[in-house]
């Protein structure tokens, strides 16, 4: 049921307008009546009456706006949140809720003592806000954990102690995905505490679609969910996973399309489709606990298998098992890439090499790096764990899957799903307020910034300083300036050599995905992502002289 | 000066006042009678400012300026004394008279008959025994047209 309107819904143009109407009308059937202001028949008669209709014309101009697929992609914002799924739900499609981010935090504490955190306490950073699900106590002895309520409290390098909780965001919404080593505040305040950070980036946290997002989806949802024509394809997609960003699919006669041209003539002979695809905003790291055998040479070696993080980008990080808080990385010596190309079920795709298999859930790595801390005695083969952090975008395999199931997937055709080749891209830039008014939002610029670059997709291969500083505007006061030009930055890491080679992107005014489709780049296959950490905001007030 | 005297063809309102009669005495109330009478010239004036006058001033939704101070300052017990009284309802009947002016504005046409001039306060009494204020007020029209109406209206005293 739509919420109902009230008296304050109307605008008193919308009174004026119907009081004029009634008038009119009146005056026309009788014109003998006096229906001028004050007198009884025009305040206690077509005033009211005027008013009942004005409300009544609100909420008949709300169902028109909301009673069919074709009005509500005219003006999404006019449309009814609840007709609008009525509406929609003759379609099979649901409008996302959106989800609430979760993360661990991890408490660095001065002293080896015994800590409460209390279940009221409340977490912030970056203006978001986020709670505990339950009290927790760090306890300084492993015998002292008889719950999931007792955190143990280790010891760090540098002398003090850590230990850590779990959180999850106050309300849904992507933004609440906090990256690693962002820093906290808490209250009320944590006793002995030296600092408060985000131990992996968080996970979770997606937007509640939006009358707009919904629609949208919806071009692609009202096609039948299969593996056929690009529309239909796409709504697939969406319906495994209504959280997906943007799609781009490579087929036939697409010059980016490598796997249909595995013969002797190297001619595309079609049935087989690369679908690229952008699965969250930006890419987040996953940590995963390695076992990793030395080689000696201080030099230790592990391997990431396809399920570990499938579709990866990039090793960002490792450190010693149960290292907390930390900055920077144990140095990467090596990276060899390869394929997993085990049966799942009764077929597998065909893939030629490494560039046809990067960034698929059938990639695979073994990494070498070293540690210089290694103890002298340690032989050969011998075993430790290592904390490894891991790029990539979620839910690569998820959708590969369906390309698989035998039930699902096509007669004719070979689909595979593809994380997008990434340009992750980093922003500078300076703002410039008006002195007397307070200093615009660093955390909102950075949201808005990174939200425009993110939502561009595969639209254009290009992102122009001006997208940005639109963005910028959103959120601060009109009189305030971006001092251009702005700095961008990309690396794209593309899919031939990747992690060992990559391409930079630099520009002030716009940044262009080069077109190099034998090399797996091009506006169909890459897409820029910018975290919100990644973008630099300094603010000052603007100089001026006084008046 | 224009003066009506003839009604035919002239514009109508609803009369709210039942009970009037041409001469003597009669208990005159507020409704809309039952067959639904109808009031030109000063009669409409004469309930057109009462009808205003009673108005809580802000009460109508997104036409807050109508109406007058009149009751809300009975309310706020504002009016003790006799002072008190004639200032209110001088207030009150400064803002009932620029409202209905600025109406007639807007029209534009409306007969000399059918346009207030002035609302005088005749006289007025407060009984505190019974909580009840007795206002006697005299309408006239540009015409030179008057009514006289008589408002009890319900007091709290201190």
């Amino acid at each position: 049921m739509a919420d109902e309107l009230n008296f304050s819904d109307i605008s008193s143009t919308a009174i004026e307008q119907a009081e004029d109407y009634l008038v009119q009308l009146l005056q026309e059937e009788y014109p003998s009546l006096d229906l001028t202001k004050s007198r009884v028949i025009r305040d206690q008669v077509i005033r009211p009456a005027a008013i009942l209709r004005a409300l009544d014309r609100e909420e008949l101009d709300k169902l028109r706006a909301s009673f069919s697929p074709l009005t509500i992609t005219e003006d999404p914002a006019a449309a009814d949140d609840a007709m609008v799924d009525a509406v929609y739900a003759n379609y099979h499609i649901e409008r996302f809720d959106g989800t609430k981010a979760t993360g661990v935090v991890a408490i660095i504490i001065s002293s080896l003592t015994t800590t409460a955190v209390p279940e009221e306490t409340v977490f912030t950073a970056n203006g978001m806000t986020f709670v505990l699900t339950q009290p927790y106590v760090g306890v300084t002895a492993e015998e002292s954990i008889v719950s999931s309520s007792e955190r143990l409290i280790e010891e760090r390098s540098d002398g003090s102690y850590v230990f850590t909780v779990p959180v999850v965001a106050t309300a849904v919404g992507e933004q609440y995905r906090i990256e690693r080593s962002t820093r906290f505040t808490a209250v009320p305040a944590v006793p002995n505490t030296i600092d408060l950070q985000a131990t992996q980036d968080f996970e979770g946290g997606t937007d509640e679609e939006t009358n707009a997002a919904l629609t949208a989806r919806v071009q692609a949802g009202i096609a039948p969910e299969i593996f056929s024509a690009r529309a239909q394809v796409e709504s697939l997609l969406r319906d495994q996973l209504p959280g997906l960003k943007a799609v781009s699919q490579v087929g036939l006669g697409d010059v980016e399309m490598l796997r249909d041209r595995h013969n002797l003539f190297l001619a595309s002979t079609g049935g087989k489709a690369d679908l690229y695809v952008q699965t969250a905003d930006y890419p987040s790291e996953i940590k995963l606990t390695k076992e990793c055998t030395y080689v000696g040479s201080n030099q230790w070696q592990f391997a990431l298998l396809r399920d570990d993080a499938p579709g990866f980008y990039l090793v960002t990080a490792i450190v010693r098992a149960g290292t907390l808080a930390f900055e920077g990385s144990l140095e990467v010596i090596e990276e060899i890439r390869g394929l997993d190309l085990t049966l799942e079920t009764d077929w597998i795709h065909d893939i030629a090499d490494l560039l046809e298999g990067a960034y698929t859930r059938y990639q695979t790595t073994v990494v070498k790096f070293e540690d210089p801390l290694t103890p002298l005695a340690t032989v050969v083969g011998a075993k430790a764990d290592y904390d490894v952090y891991v790029l990539r975008q979620p839910d690569i395999k998820t959708l590969n899957d369906l390309t698989i199931d035998r039930l699902r997937r096509p007669h004719g055709g070979d689909y595979l799903i593809r994380a997008a080749v990434p340009a992750l891209t980093t922003v500078s830039m300076l703002v410039q307020y008006r002195p007397g008014v307070a200093a615009p939002d660093v955390a909102s610029i950075k949201t808005a910034v990174a939200s425009r670059a993110n939502s561009l997709g595969f639209t254009t291969g290009k992102l122009y300083m001006s997208q940005l500083a639109d963005a910028v505007y959103t959120v601060i006061d009109p009189k305030s300036a971006i001092v251009t030009p702005l700095d961008m930055h990309a690396f794209i890491y593309p899919p031939d050599l990747t992690p060992l080679s990559w391409i930079e992107l630099r520009n002030v005014d716009v940044l262009v995905i080069p077109d190099l489709p034998n090399r797996g780049v091009s506006q169909r296959t890459t897409c820029f992502s910018l975290a919100p950490s990644d973008v630099s905001v300094a603010v000052a007030p603007m100089p001026t002289k006084s008046i | 000066m224009v003066t009506s005297v003839d009604y035919t063809g002239r514009a109508v309102d609803q009369l709210i006042f039942q009970g009037v009669v041409a001469v003597g005495d009669q208990l005159v109330a507020t409704g809309w009678g039952e067959a639904g009478e109808m009031c030109t010239g000063v009669q409409k004036v004469a309930q057109t400012w009462t009808s205003l006058f009673l108005t809580d001033l802000g009460s109508i939704p997104h036409d807050l300026p109508r109406g007058s101070s009149f009751l809300p300052a009975i309310r706020m017990g504002r009016i003790q004394v006799d002072e008190d009284v004639e200032a209110e309802f001088n207030l009150a009947a400064d803002r009932v008279s620029r409202t209905m002016d600025q109406d007639a504005a807007d029209v534009g046409t409306l007969p000399d008959d059918e346009r207030l001039d002035e609302a005088i306060l005749v006289d007025f009494r407060i009984d505190q025994a019974a909580s009840k204020l007795y206002l006697i007020v005299n309408v006239r029209t540009i015409a030179g047209d008057a009514r006289t109406i008589f408002l009890p209206v319900p007091v709290s005293f201190r």
